[in-house]
């Protein structure tokens, strides 16, 4: 019991030193989500890429979107390890509501909901914070409650 | 209830720390009429609260959870969980991903559960590939560690998926999924040992004879006919399953297991199963049989989300033998017929969720014990936090 105890709370207090420690962001992201320039796009999924999004960061999952209405293409950044447990494929119909930027005169979407299969995928909240959480370890053994 | 306001300051403290690139807290408030899953029901509520913490560490990210739940009725088996590990995700090309993760971990139990204390080491690799554009290749293997305070139950275990799946026009996705498993018992099963060392727990008594009060062991949880060896039990599966998406509100899958077990059997005396309260006798490796189930999604109003499943299932427990209410052994293998109805709810605000869940447990056995039926209700909360994480 002792034993037990002492270890956990040793990792309880390397997981809040390591909060204390973390280094700072050096490298922001070239984008930040922006609720102000969210725009709703509607399309099908034309290709989907996996490539790192930020200066040595991990891979995201970058769908090549292309509008139903006008044809427009988009690149769509999902999210990072999320994308293991989903699965997406080209050629689904899907709904994006991200903010919207353009670079190079491509247009850009960073996705915060997604609309696939029937089901919404909330990526991110209302403020844009990302709500994902890393790969398949980082989701095991929650215990919150039987069934779905 | 001090120890829940202890870990809410404890959480609350840790949220404060420092800057977090994610940090999710949540409360959840479960109720049930079956803790204990016997034919002698138990009512308890249990309340649940829980801090999940990201931060990326380039290329890794760090990830901690912590876990309080406590019981009103059987606050002796209340506990706190606690894992820390980190994760790593790398990109071979555009179309194949690699992924990997540590963690460590334990759970501390209170008096009346305290020889399940362990602790835990795991470890996941995962690899997931766009053969084609509309089809997926994913590959898991997962290892898992765990030394309990009650050493008989310190084993190690070894999990492999591969799974395959193909999307079509039709918005249909079919997958097909197989998988490998061992799980070895690291100690000997020695007869003189095990009866030397068993614990012996309180029987309420209200089981006729077969003890299934607060913990519902009857009489030992080890099988006296110990075969003197460590024991592995390998296991094999194949799953598939059928996702359909109707319009942009409406989603259904239907998917079907059949795991068989190959070498080993359970070394336990009996097989139990505890709601939200992990029991180390019941597990992936403790079963061989088939389930199927449906779940169907709908996209309400207002940021909601339905989804309502059924699952059936048909288990069988090697070397668990079945017993009638005066522990008599009714010459069989244990075998469980379960029915089961799942509703939860979901309705998303800008920086927080709501969820509501509902279950009910139809479980048939030939050991008249685990002859039972549950209800089991959750209503919770999850508030995702950003303290000056990026976006």
């Amino acid at each position: 019991m002792r034993r037990t105890a002492s270890l956990l709370a040793a990792l309880l207090v390397a997981g809040c030193a390591a909060s204390v420690s973390g280094q700072p962001a050096a490298q922001q992201p070239s984008r930040f989500y922006n609720v102000d320039t969210e725009r709703r796009v509607e399309g099908v999924i034309r290709e989907i890429l996996l490539e790192p999004r930020y200066e040595d960061r991990s891979p995201f999952l970058i769908l090549v979107l292309e509008e139903k209405k006008t044809g427009q293409r988009y690149k769509v950044e999902l999210s990072p390890a999320w994308f293991f447990d989903q699965d997406l494929h080209q050629g689904e119909p899907v709904k994006i509501v991200g903010s919207f930027y353009v670079k190079d005169d491509n247009y850009f979407l960073i996705a915060r909901e997604l609309q696939a299969g029937g089901e919404t995928f909330r990526l991110r909240d209302g403020r844009g914070f990302p709500n994902w959480r890393g790969g398949p370890m980082n989701r095991q053994g929650k215990r919150r409650g039987r069934g779905m | 209830m001090k120890k829940l306001t202890a870990s809410v300051v404890l959480i609350l403290g840790l949220a404060a720390a420092g800057p977090a690139d994610t940090l999710n807290l949540s409360f959840f408030q479960n109720a049930t009429d079956n803790l204990f899953q016997t034919r002698f029901a138990e009512r308890d509520q249990l309340s649940n609260v829980a801090f999940s913490y990201d931060k990326a560490f380039r290329p890794f990210s760090l990830f901690t959870d912590g876990q309080y739940s406590y019981l009103y009725r059987n606050s002796e088996v209340s506990y706190y969980a606690q894992d820390l590990g980190l994760d790593y995700l790398h990109s071979f090309n555009e179309k194949t991903a690699f992924y990997a993760a540590a963690k460590a971990g334990g759970a501390v139990y209170r008096s009346d559960y305290s020889d399940f204390n362990y602790l835990q080491l795991g470890s996941v690799a995962a690899v997931k590939s766009y053969l084609t554009p509309a089809s997926i290749l994913k590959l898991n293997y997962a290892f898992d560690y765990k030394s309990f305070r009650y050493t008989l139950f310190d084993h190690h275990s070894h999990l492999v998926n591969l799974s395959l799946d193909r999307y079509f026009e039709s918005r249909t996705t079919v997958k097909a999924e197989a998988g490998w498993g061992y799980k070895y018992f690291i100690h000997p099963f020695l007869l003189s040992a095990a009866a030397v060392e068993e614990p012996v727990y309180g029987m309420s008594g209200n089981g006729m004879g077969r003890g299934s009060g607060r913990m519902g062991w009857r009489g030992g949880m080890f099988r006296p006919d110990g075969s003197g060896q460590g024991q592995g039990i390998q296991i094999a599966s194949l799953s598939g399953l059928i996702a359909q998406g109707v319009g942009d509100w409406l989603g259904f899958r239907v998917s079907a297991v059949r795991q068989w077990t190959l070498t080993g059997e359970n070394p336990f005396s009996v097989i139990e199963e505890f709601y939200q309260v992990e029991n180390p006798s019941y597990d992936l490796y403790s079963w061989n049989g088939c389930g199927l189930s449906g779940l169907l999604t709908i996209e309400g109003p207002w940021n909601t989300q339905l989804k309502m499943g059924y699952t059936k299932s048909l288990k069988d427990f090697p070397g668990i033998e079945a017993l009638n209410l005066e522990g008599a052994s009714v010459g069989a293998v244990r075998q469980d017929r379960r029915n089961q109805w799942d509703a939860r709810l979901v309705k998303d605000f800008s920086a927080f969720s709501v969820v509501l869940g509902y279950s009910y447990v139809d479980n048939h056995s030939n050991d008249r014990l685990f002859d039972w039926r549950g209800h089991f209700l959750t209503v919770g909360v999850a508030w995702n936090l950003n303290w000056g994480g990026e976006k």
